[in-house]
């Protein structure tokens, strides 16, 4: 709790809190805290299953009807049978960059039109605005979507990775509409001072949107390390496979087959899959602490004060 | 005529076959429907690879039959011969598109048993290998973006298979044809009646991916059989009886049920009803399955088993590995899986037993007089060429070739165990065990471009190989007639999608008691004029010409 | 990059900091297209990449529409499939399951809309709220975890605690009542998919609005904290009031795509209920098309979705102008 007392976003640093928040009522505390409690049981319940699952043997799963919550005999079996071969800490890799490089060019180009549309009276920004918003509601089919992609000459390269989404307009509007909630007077006595829109954006807007920027940054990461359909569609070479999609085969049911033929194929074991979602978690878990400061701190505070 | 079977009860292989539409442009067939969709019928215009068994020295100890039971092998050959002489390739690639339903592999540089694969084929394979959930989409984008590779897995994605063979694929029937099959000894192999599938609109297009004709009844549990009094399924006289074992081995309290799920199709093929059409051979007119009343009975059997409460409570909504795994706990008496899920090292056999040595799980076969079987697992898929020059062709067929080795061979032991010493070991018995690293580089889909027939095999247990070969010398020999083999009706080919569908909601609606049975009734009508009627006069009139074909 | 300043300063803005109505705002006055292009080339500028991305990787492949008016065939392509005219569309509206697959997805998706959507704000509100940090951190951390679990273990786990040999029924048995099994129950299927929804992603779904509260001017709260205002007056006077624009906006979108459900959830667990309580647009179009290599019908389907979602969020934008919010996007009114 040795946060450094900045004025305003004291209240939200340990115990200091501002003089005019009242101390809650008894019932009122108890209340929330076991409200919370029962949520944060609800959730980790599952996920304490999921880990103790990709520690366990098929046995004692079975037994236990497929969800474990404490393994009896903790072994490493499913991680040793994921990452042997090596194909996914290469794909590890591969989808490391394009999670980086994706991102950094998604939030650069969103962040771009999203300031350049934050303002309705510039030339044409409504109409450009309904055209990015309208995509939302397209979908003309994979065929389409694949031959476009192909056409460009992007077929079987990592760029048919981040290119077919690299702006999300959902993460547009949304990030447009923090823009355009920042207060006027700081932009007006910026333009006053003489700085131009651009210098506007990275002086002003900028720093005043990082909580925004954090939840667009992680929303854009977030569905690259996920994405496995654009590999999928757009990759021959399946050495090129980033994590998702070489994760998912080691998941498949086999439910595209016919019932005759059902038995060709295992059912996939259960500590492995259990395994697979928590190595395509881990890499979130490790870098949510860092955004997530964003969303803790009032950033807006100092600045209108300043 | 032949009684070989289509192969899949879900209709993903829809094959256009011997008799097929002869104008059979894309265009021509429209949704709309005109005269020019009538399913328009010829002679066999093809002929079939010559079968040419290869002699070795194996013997199996369980006997195969012409009519397709595999061998059946206790222990595996100590002495491997050769198979294939001279290298396919030389120098060349092949680029080869394939489902797959193993964690990738290691890549070549990593994997021995892939390297020691491509030194034999004396080139490389470019793989484009994608998980089976997945295929369809990729497929139909490789497709439309006419992105094939030179040889690729069929396995349904087309709307209308003989214009899409003729537009796209290698006609095969120049090089295999008759005694030409000579010159690929493995594909020779392969009987005719496995051929036959692969002959899309009279023309020979496709490489097998054989199998074992039926996909069985699925698996039981003799302890928990026995223990109600039944050791042997012959004590079972009909469907009551069995009814009636199903309620005795139903124990909510110990959390044991009789079925787990799956059990619809082994009632209907215990009542004897037909694998989606039967044809009255004296007057050629066709009857689709749910149109008997042994179906129906058998729907109103299983509705009856439900209301019971033998049937483990929700199966009907789980996902399979779901209840795969709650029947391999002990959870039910009885499941359905297809019989290759049996053998192996991570069959049920094997899993159960080091769950619990006591499961005693074999495969299930239908009881009663009535009961019959399906020909609904006669091979796996098939694999077809991209148009290309002779040569070409005649590089993919030879890498088929490879790929087809027979059992025992040591193509087919490179395939199967990788390379000895790295990938496996021999034990006691001289049996080829898998390692870990075995495991994963034998996950490239090598046997999945063609393969041989199929023989039984298990490291682990004779008595497996026993029990399977049993099952399928009882199923295959009361395997009965799919008429639409080598028909083709355009109509079934772009509806029985729906209409499966239809039959599997409503069904699934009686079975959980949601509808009565007058739903059924219901369906059937719907079933009939959402394109069952209209399919039924076109295999009719293919019926008609195919037999005026045969007689000549 | 020095812009030299037009000759208006934008001072409209300062006026409408929470979404005044258009009509108070400043109108500027008129400018020449050349002068305003030079006016504004660096916003225009920074707008260009993206608009070029949205014109070329959803723009372009509109065409893919055809399909719903050909007897689309993968290998003949789109130039050369056969035009079929209305006849995908015919099919369609005359098929009874069809108009059922729509009352269903609508049942569905409105009662999320209900009862799922406000969950998220509930939540976020009360994470707000707590003044402990570490508490606070941890929490927030926790709840958004069950967003990466993918459905197919979802479902599993639901059936494992509302099945019918599931925690629930074993516990309604040992008080003397009958199990009851949720996840065949067809009657209990909108909020089997809701309850599920909630658990996966309202954890997911309050980082929007935890990042929008922490844009909310704190000398808000002072103000109206020396005013007399209570905990609860303030929430509702000053915080809601502020994340009000992105809850309507979000509100807004999710109309648009009011015919859409979550395929897999569906899919994953339509047989256990049947197709009467099961069925989907989505999952419609995939029993009925897709998964038999036909493509008209999933574009048909596509299309009517597009139209409704469009005029359903056009409505909603106006809507949400008429009291005063800026809905999607601002300044339509004239």
């Amino acid at each position: 709790m040795a946060l450094p007392a900045e004025t305003m976003s004291a209240r939200r640093s340990g115990n200091a809190r501002p003089a005019w928040v009242e101390s809650p009522s008894r019932v009122g505390r108890a209340a929330k805290a076991l409200l919370l409690v029962l949520i944060t049981l609800a959730v980790i319940y599952p996920i304490v299953g999921v880990v103790g699952t990709s520690l366990s043997d098929q046995a004692t799963i079975s037994v236990n009807g497929g969800l474990v919550l404490i393994p009896t005999h903790p072994q490493l079996d499913a991680y040793r049978e994921i990452f042997a071969g090596g194909v996914v800490s290469r794909a590890l890799l591969v989808s490391l960059g394009i999670t980086l490089c994706g991102t950094a060019a998604s939030v650069l180009v969103t962040v771009g039109m999203a300031y350049g549309l934050s303002r309705p009276e510039v030339t044409g920004s409504r109409v450009i605005l309904m055209v990015a918003l309208l995509t939302m509601l397209f979908n003309p089919g994979i065929i389409a979507n694949f031959l476009t992609v192909k056409s460009l000459g992007l077929y079987n390269s990592f760029a048919a990775l981040v290119l077919p989404s690299l702006v999300s307009a959902f993460n547009l509007v949304v990030l447009r509409s923090f823009f355009m909630g920042l207060p006027g007077e700081l932009l007006d006595s910026a333009r006053v001072d003489g700085a131009g829109d651009f210098r506007i954006l990275v002086r002003v807007v900028l720093p005043l949107s990082k909580a925004a920027i954090a939840v667009i940054t992680l929303f854009y990461a977030v569905s690259y390390w996920n994405a496995f359909f654009n590999a999928l569609l757009y990759l021959q070479d399946s050495a090129k496979n980033p994590l998702p999609m070489v994760l998912r085969s080691f998941v498949i049911g086999g439910q595209s087959l016919h019932e005759a033929a059902a038995g060709e194929i295992p059912a996939p074991q259960q500590a492995v899959q259990m395994a697979v979602l928590v190595v395509a978690l881990v890499p979130i878990l490790c870098v949510y602490p860092f955004l997530q400061r964003y969303f803790t701190k009032g950033v807006l505070t100092g600045a209108v004060k300043g | 005529m032949s009684t070989s079977p289509v192969l899949s009860r879900r209709g993903l292989l829809r094959l256009g076959a011997a008799i097929g539409v002869a104008a059979a442009a894309g265009p021509a067939l429209t949704a709309c429907g005109s005269s020019t969709t009538q399913a328009k019928a010829h002679g066999l215009e093809v002929t079939l690879p010559t079968y040419q068994a290869i002699s070795s020295t194996l013997k199996p100890d369980l006997p195969g039959t012409a009519a397709g039971v595999p061998q059946g092998f206790f222990t595996y050959p100590k002495q491997l011969f050769r198979a294939v002489q001279k290298p396919p390739l030389s120098g060349q690639t092949l680029s080869i598109a394939e489902m797959s339903f193993l964690p990738p592999p290691p890549a070549r540089e990593k994997n021995a048993a892939w390297r020691a694969i491509e030194e034999r084929l004396g080139g490389k394979i470019d793989w484009t290998v994608v998980a089976a959930d997945d295929w369809p989409t990729k497929f139909s984008t490789m497709v439309a973006g006419d992105a094939l590779p030179d040889m690729f897995v069929y396995q349904g994605g087309v709307d209308n298979l003989p214009a899409f063979a003729k537009a796209k694929c290698a006609d095969l029937s120049p090089y295999l044809s008759g005694d030409k099959a000579r010159d690929y000894p493995n594909l020779a192999n392969i009987p005719d009646a496995i051929w036959k599938q692969c002959l899309i609109g009279g023309k020979l297009y496709g490489l097998p991916i054989p199998r074992s004709i039926t996909g069985g009844d699925g698996f039981y549990r003799a302890d928990l059989f026995a223990r109600a009094g039944v050791t042997s399924l012959d004590q079972i006289a009909d469907a009551d009886a069995f009814f009636e074992l199903m309620k005795e081995v139903t124990r909510p309290k110990d959390g044991v049920y009789g079925i787990m799920t799956g059990f619809t199709n082994i009632a209907v093929k215990m009542f004897g009803a037909p694998y989606y059409w039967q044809v009255d051979h004296a007057t050629g007119k066709f009857t689709a399955d749910v149109e008997t009343e042994e179906y129906r009975a058998a729907i109103e059997y299983v509705a009856r088993l439900n209301k019971a409460g033998v049937y483990y409570p929700g199966s009907a909504g789980m996902q399979k590995a779901k209840y795969i795994n709650l029947f391999q706990a002990g959870k039910a008496a009885y499941v359905y899986d297809g019989l290759p899920g049996y053998l192996g090292p991570t069959g049920h056999l094997a899993t159960m037993k080091k769950i619990d040595p006591t499961f005693d799980v074999r495969p299930f076969m239908a009881p009663g007089r009535t009961a019959v079987s399906w020909p609904d697992n006669v091979m796996f898929a098939m694999t077809l060429i991209k148009q290309a020059g002779e040569e070409k062709v005649k590089q993919a067929l030879g890498v088929a070739n490879w790929a087809a080795s027979p059992f025992g061979s040591e193509e087919y032991t490179l395939i199967a165990y990788g390379v000895e010493g790295v990938d496996y070991q021999r034990d006691d018995k001289d049996n080829p065990v898998l390692n870990d690293t075995g495991t994963q580089d034998t996950a490239v889909p090598w046997k999945y471009i063609a393969a041989p027939p199929q023989a039984l095999f298990d490291s682990g247990s004779a008595q497996g190989v026993r029990y399977v070969h049993e099952a399928l010398s009882k199923q295959i020999g009361r395997v009965i007639e799919d008429p639409t083999v080598g028909l083709y009706s355009p109509t079934w080919e772009s509806s029985n999608g729906t209409l499966l569908t239809l039959r599997t909601d409503t069904v699934n609606d009686i079975l959980a008691g949601r509808k009565p049975m007058s739903a059924f009734d219901d369906m059937v009508k719907q079933y009939r004029s959402k394109g069952a009627d209209k399919a039924r006069s076109e295999f009719e009139s293919a019926w008609a010409q195919s037999q005026k074909g045969s007689a000549k | 990059m020095a812009d030299s300043a037009p000759a208006l300063p934008r001072t409209e803005r300062s006026s409408d900091r929470q979404g005044a109505s258009a009509l108070s705002r400043a109108r500027p006055a008129r400018l020449s297209l050349r002068q305003r292009l030079k006016r504004d080339r660096v916003m225009l500028l920074l707008t260009l990449p993206g608009l070029l991305y949205f014109l070329v990787f959803h723009y372009a492949p509109l065409f893919g529409y055809l399909t719903a008016f050909k007897d689309y065939e993968v290998y003949l392509g789109f130039a050369q499939s056969a035009w079929v005219g209305l006849a995908n569309f015919q099919a369609m509206f005359s098929d009874p399951a069809f108009w059922s697959a729509v009352a269903n997805t609508l049942q569905i998706t409105l009662t999320q809309l209900v009862f799922y959507f406000p969950v998220p704000i509930a939540l976020a509100l009360l994470l707000n709220s707590l003044v402990g940090d570490r508490v606070r951190r941890f929490v927030q951390s926790v709840v958004y975890l069950p967003h990466f679990i993918g459905w197919t273990i979802i479902v599993s786990v639901f059936q494992q605690l509302l099945g019918g040999t599931g925690v629930l029924t074993h516990v309604l048995q040992s008080l003397g009542l009958p199990g009851y099994d949720m996840t065949t129950d067809p009657g209990a299927f909108p909020w089997l998919l809701t309850l599920e929804s909630v658990w996966k992603d309202a954890g997911w779904g309050t980082i929007i609005f935890l990042a929008a509260l922490l844009s909310i001017d704190p000398q808000l709260y002072e103000s109206a904290a020396i005013d007399g205002a209570g905990r609860w007056r303030r929430t509702w006077h000053v915080t809601l009031p502020g994340i009000t624009p992105i809850i309507i906006l979000l509100l807004v979108l999710n109309l648009g795509s009011i015919l859409s459900t979550g395929f897999e959830q569906v899919l994953l667990q339509r047989d256990a209920v049947g197709p009467d309580a099961g069925e989907v647009l989505d999952t419609y179009v995939y029993y009925h098309g897709i998964k038999s290599g036909q493509w008209g019908p999933a574009a048909a389907v596509g299309l009517v979705k597009m139209l409704i979602g469009t005029a359903l969020v056009l409505g909603a934008n106006k809507v949400a102008h008429f009291f005063g919010q800026d809905g999607v996007y601002r300044g339509a009114a004239r």
